[in-house]
């Protein structure tokens, strides 16, 4: 019937087998001059990459400065944010005012660097919470599937067919206005994109072989989830991350001109800018430096987040 | 004779096909329909068979990946079926797969030395410092340098991955290692390193394996026995040099004539199959390969035909195949 010569084969996959090991080992002590890293140095290693990384490093800086004015406004403004004086109103950019003045005479500068507080807490805060509870519905719902999928993701379809800002306002009409409420408002309104994205890496990921191999090495589900695939799944979430933090400071600033957000003369980047609508013509000032803040802070996030998501990821450092 | 470590019991693995507006089952993939078999302490059992005919069904079957929908896998004694979850952990100590591609099988975040002290974490084994060590070992065991434990997968190469997969596998110590096609997706020079190192675990641990391969030359080479599958169903077994001389069911035959031959004069007559093999959704009456065999009579689409024990631990299901 059917002879096959296996063994000569295989004495020649041998031989070609020798010639390529030599070879290997050759590049393998090249190798060993690369830098050798510790275990314990395994955070300084993610922060060198992660500085090495320019677009990360201006990130950062106007990520922090930002945070350092809300910290230390106080001692950085002159005047009060609230302290008005009708003789000056709408001046321009001075000397003493670098921002000029608004319609009852606060200085704009004073207001913007307050603002930061408002407007930094609300977007971190409220997308966090948004981020952490969708991240975690979405995935139970992608990887559990079944009963579990069906509910989860029938919830956040509904959450999902409503307009962000209309049902921000309905939340806070039931639950009252004030800050706090509004970071749950925005919260509740956010997770549902998050909860989508996340169950859709997961179910991809959760057919991987190497989700596949763990299963079959007797790992529980919780560490699956979180060690396994959640690591896998976190860049589109990150991006997600970097582009909610605006907006939501954008919906806050939406609702505190509806009177549901901060309370006049409590100032936000949003309220100023909406004040300022009124005087674009004459006073473009008012609404130019905070929403030149905004644009800052989105910069900011948005090189920040890249920069993250490319260092979490090892294939793509260097 | 050595005892089963594990005993296959007409297995079947189907997957409903759900009806897309009204979640109901319209219909079954019959991926693995009742095989039986049984593999000794240290033996090779090689499976072979074309895609799709329920190879690697079977082997997520037997580790309980894919509930099985009937049927019994017995090892060392035990149902896995119907062990429980907890038990069902201390078996996966035990029994270990490894899987095809080696370059989908790794976690990419995450650093190959923390892969094989995570597993001994989860399995409770000794403190991180032993851990650590023991990591080291198997590391080395698998002729890769303790040095590269703290690189991602994907600074290996596909046949140094491989080794990390099955460093990982026999990290627990199990019995028995389920290999999924490890090494067709590699160069040929580094299927044969990642064979031997196949090899010299299975003496040095005392390994039992499942070689799932369609790589005939490589299956002969390895197994002790062989089963060939088709169509979710085990056509023919028997031990490797008794089938390689003497297969009986025109399936294998034709599987065989398909082996490339170095040598010109050799004028043996290809059998080629025609047409595709059929949907396990509707699997043909009778014969499954009735469809496509060369010996087909009226018989094959009426009635499947029985196991028949040729000796020696020579089956073969076929209606033409006399016992004599």
């Amino acid at each position: 019937m059917v002879s096959i010569n296996y063994d000569n084969e295989v004495q020649e996959m041998e031989a070609e087998a020798e010639v390529e090991a030599e070879v290997e080992a050759e590049a393998e002590v090249e190798m060993e001059a690369e830098v050798e890293v510790e275990r314990t140095s395994r955070y300084k290693e993610f922060l060198k990459y992660f500085f090495r990384n320019k677009a990360a490093v201006i990130g950062a800086s106007i990520i922090g400065l930002l945070i350092l004015c809300a910290i230390f406004a106080p001692f950085i403004t002159e005047y009060a944010y609230d302290k008005q004086e009708l003789s000056n109103m709408l001046k321009p950019p001075s000397k003493e005012h670098f921002f000029g003045t608004d319609e009852f005479g606060r200085d704009v500068f004073s207001r913007t660097i307050y603002g930061a507080r408002v407007s930094l807490t609300i977007g971190l805060v409220a997308v966090g919470l948004s981020m952490a509870f969708g991240v975690m519905m979405g995935s139970l719902a992608g990887y559990y599937g079944g009963v579990t999928d069906y509910i989860i993701s029938g919830i956040t379809d509904i959450a999902w067919a409503f307009p962000t800002t209309l049902l921000a306002i309905a939340i806070i009409a039931s639950i009252g206005p004030g800050l706090m409420n509004v970071m749950v408002a925005i919260a509740l309104v956010y997770w549902s994109g998050y909860a989508r994205l996340v169950r859709g890496s997961f179910k991809a990921l959760k057919e991987q072989e190497f989700v596949e191999a763990v299963r079959a090495l007797g790992y529980s589900d919780s560490r699956i989830i979180f060690r396994h695939i959640l690591p896998n799944a976190l860049a589109p979430v990150i991006v997600l991350t970097t582009l909610s933090i605006p907006r939501a400071i954008l919906v806050e600033s939406s609702l505190s001109f509806l009177g549901l957000g901060a309370q006049p003369p409590i100032p936000s980047w949003g309220s100023i800018m909406n004040s300022g609508r009124a005087y674009l013509v004459e006073a473009p000032w008012i609404a130019l430096f905070p929403g030149i803040m905004i644009a800052l802070i989105v910069l900011g996030f948005n090189l920040f987040g890249d920069a993250l998501r490319d260092t979490l990821d090892p294939r793509l450092r260097e | 004779m050595q005892e089963n470590i594990l005993e296959i019991k007409d297995l079947k693995i189907h997957f409903p096909i759900k009806g897309k507006i009204i979640p109901r089952v319209v219909g079954n993939v019959k991926a693995v329909d009742g095989i039986s078999f049984s593999i000794k302490q240290g033996e090779t059992l090689g499976l072979v068979g074309e895609s799709g005919c329920g190879k690697s069904t079977t082997s997520r079957g037997i580790l309980r990946l894919i509930e099985p929908k009937a049927g019994q896998v017995i090892f060392e004694g035990k149902d896995v079926i119907k062990s429980s979850k907890k038990e069902l952990k201390e078996i996966r100590k035990k029994m270990q797969l490894v899987f095809q591609d080696p370059f989908a099988s790794l976690n990419p975040k995450m650093r190959v030395g923390d892969m094989l002290e995570e597993v001994l974490y989860v399995h409770r084994i000794g403190n991180p410092k032993e851990r650590k060590k023991i990591a080291e070992n198997y590391f080395e065991m698998v002729g890769l340098n303790k040095k590269y434990m703290t690189r991602f997968p994907h600074e290996f190469s596909g046949g140094q991955r491989q080794r990390i997969v099955f460093a990982r596998a026999i990290a627990l110590n199990p019995k028995l290692v389920i290999c999924d096609e490890p090494v067709s997706a590699l160069d040929v020079s580094i299927q044969a390193q990642i064979i031997n190192l196949m090899e010299e675990l299975k003496n040095r641990l005392g390994l039992t394996y499942i070689f799932i391969a369609h790589d005939l030359s490589v299956v002969k080479h390895v197994s002790d026995r062989i089963a060939v599958m088709y169509l979710g169903k085990i056509v023919e077994i028997a031990d490797t040099e008794e089938l390689f001389a003497n297969p009986r069911h025109p399936y294998t035959k034709a599987l065989f004539s398909a082996i490339p031959v170095c040598d010109p004069e050799n004028k043996v007559k290809k059998i080629t199959l025609e047409g595709d093999m059929p949907s396990p959704l509707d699997p043909p009456k009778g014969c499954r390969f009735h469809t496509r065999c060369y010996k087909a009579k009226d018989i094959c689409k009426e009635k499947a035909p029985q196991e028949i024990d040729l000796g020696g631990g020579h089956l073969v299901s076929c209606h033409f195949v006399k016992n004599d």
